[in-house]
């Protein structure tokens, strides 16, 4: 498609700017989007401290292949989480691989549900532990992300009818669970 | 609490959470991404092609354009004649896309016919459909008279061949409407083919076939009849033409058939004759088909001259018959001949002179030439009888 006759939006001229070597882009897509991206990657991996490797990975990655970026005129934004779905799985895929589960071991208190107790996240703590995997997926990436449902449904690969379906049960447990806490 | 407000909250509390490790991000690239590819064609097969190849598809398409171009300008510029006659006639000329771009009408009967209409443009099998129905509509075909006869010119053996399958299933076609049995006839002649006064080529060469098989019909009377009547000439006669193609069959319901005129003749004759002693012939009696009934007996011979088509005796010709025994002159055989005798100057010429060996001087008398001639005359006739 002739760039010249596409309409960019603001973030896609970023990366445009980024594959020409522009650190500031970089650096503005970086501030506007950790959230988004880390929020998914936490989502997928359930782990802080391996949500954030992913999340840096992520803009890594976008710095090395920004040029490959074709502009259509549309949010940049599920292209970038489609980088942190395939790294976040490879990530999930070489730990499984790596860690083997000891026969004598009992499972303490969830590390990040208690990371995120101390650290007063109330719903996000309600979200990861109380919501399946697919669920927090959907709420994360439509509130934090800020992604429609139709995008949701293409970035998870799943029918946009499940995605509805799912973000409203979801939505409904949140509300119950945080209706009992607030 | 509401969705957006939930949504709202969810959101702060992860970009809480996410850490900021822009620093860290930054000193990781520090080297400059790489180079934006423009070229957005993916060369899967980067060897350098010859300028041979170039060349030869250029010499192809070239080829392909000149062919497309002379298949396409031979078929537009190619001309084929079709000519129907009825008794309307009327010439279609086709192009090589058997798309009618000629249409000549032969006689005033065709130019009544098609007066309002228009065939230009149409197909062939279109045009011979509509000009089938308008033959039907107006009463020039019925299932009493039901030839049409289909001649095309300047064609090939296979565009003729390929012609007559269209011309015949669109005659078909058009007839199946109405349930008629049509008989086609369909010739191929030669584009020089010269025509008779007044009638299409294609007429013409069927007229001139006709008139080499049929005894009692010369061109001239065979040319005042109409297609049906020559069709049922040709089907009495078993002369089609060799390399035509007739599909139906020839209506003979408007004709009488040879053997009831053959029965009555012998019914009308005066003399006792049976229907064998009648032999029947086919003819053209002001330009009308008929059959000539031919009796011969002992006293007179007849010939009663019956319309093909009414039955209707229109001619009676009764020639006494000639005894064979009595001649006027009894000529002398011919390798024997008798002495002339010279009359004797006596009173008693009844009797005759003695024969005698020698040969006898001729009179003195001169000869009359023309008793001479009478005298030869009537020894051939004596002789045709007797052979």
């Amino acid at each position: 498609m002739d760039e010249a006759m596409t309409h960019l939006t603001p973030d896609e001229e970023r990366i445009l700017k980024i594959a020409n070597g522009d650190r500031d882009a970089l650096s503005t897509m970086y501030l506007q989007h950790k959230g988004a991206v880390f929020g998914f990657a936490l989502s997928m991996l359930h782990d802080r401290e391996r949500a954030e490797d992913v999340m840096q990975e992520t803009f890594i990655q976008l710095w090395n292949s920004a040029a490959s970026y074709i502009p259509r005129g549309k949010e940049p934004l599920p292209w970038l989480l489609g980088i942190t779905k395939n790294l976040a799985l490879r990530r999930l895929r070489t730990d499984s691989l790596s860690f083997s589960i000891p026969e004598d071991y009992t499972d303490p208190a969830d590390p990040l549900d208690h990371y995120l107790a101390v650290e007063n996240k109330l719903i996000l703590r309600a979200v990861v532990t109380k919501l399946s995997e697919e669920e927090q997926q959907i709420v994360l990436l439509h509130a934090v992300s800020g992604l429609k449902h139709r995008e949701i449904a293409e970035l998870l690969e799943l029918p946009l009818s499940t995605v509805l379906n799912k973000y409203r049960r979801a939505l409904q447990k949140l509300k119950k669970l945080l209706g009992e806490s607030l | 609490m509401n969705e957006p407000q939930l949504n709202k909250r969810l959101r702060e509390e992860v970009e809480s959470l996410a850490p900021n490790r822009l620093e860290e991000l930054l000193a990781a690239c520090d080297t400059p991404p790489a180079p934006r590819k423009d070229g957005r064609v993916i060369n899967l097969n980067p060897r350098r092609q010859s300028p041979w190849k170039r060349i030869a598809a250029l010499a192809a398409m070239l080829i392909l354009i000149i062919g497309i171009g002379t298949f396409m300008g031979v078929n537009a510029m190619s001309r084929t004649v079709l000519t129907f006659d009825v008794n309307p006639s009327v010439s279609v000329t086709v192009n090589g896309f058997n798309r009618v771009c000629q249409v000549r009408t032969n006689n005033s009967d065709a130019a009544v016919l098609l007066a309002n209409e228009d065939l230009e443009g149409k197909t062939l099998e279109q045009a011979v459909e509509t000009l089938t129905e308008d033959f039907i509509r107006a009463g020039y075909i019925t299932n009493a008279s039901n030839g049409i006869l289909v001649t095309v010119q300047d064609a090939s053996d296979s565009r003729a061949e390929q012609l007559q399958q269209l011309v015949v299933k669109s005659v078909e076609t058009a007839a199946d409407k109405t349930s008629l049995r049509l008989a086609v006839l369909y010739q191929q002649i030669d584009g020089d083919q010269v025509s008779l006064s007044g009638i299409s080529a294609g007429k013409t060469a069927l007229v001139q076939t006709l008139a080499k098989n049929a005894e009692g019909l010369d061109e001239a009377e065979l040319q005042s009849l109409s297609i049906q009547d020559l069709f049922y000439v040709m089907d009495t006669l078993a002369a089609k033409p060799v390399s035509a193609k007739l599909t139906g069959t020839v209506s003979r319901a408007n004709y009488q058939d040879s053997n009831v005129v053959a029965e009555l003749a012998a019914q009308i004759c005066p003399a006792n004759v049976s229907t064998d002693a009648v032999a029947t012939v086919l003819d053209c009696f002001d330009q009308e088909l008929a059959f000539v009934a031919n009796v011969v007996t002992d006293t007179a011979e007849y010939a009663y001259t019956v319309s093909a088509t009414s039955g209707e005796i229109l001619d009676t010709i009764v020639t006494p018959t000639v005894p064979p025994s009595a001649p006027e002159y009894v000529p002398e055989p011919v390798d024997e001949p008798e002495p002339t005798v010279e009359p004797e100057p006596s009173a008693a010429p009844e009797t005759p002179a003695e024969p005698t060996a020698e040969p006898v001087e001729q009179s003195s008398e001169p000869v009359d030439p023309s008793g001479l001639y009478e005298y030869f005359k009537d020894f051939a006739d004596l002789l045709d009888r007797i052979i």
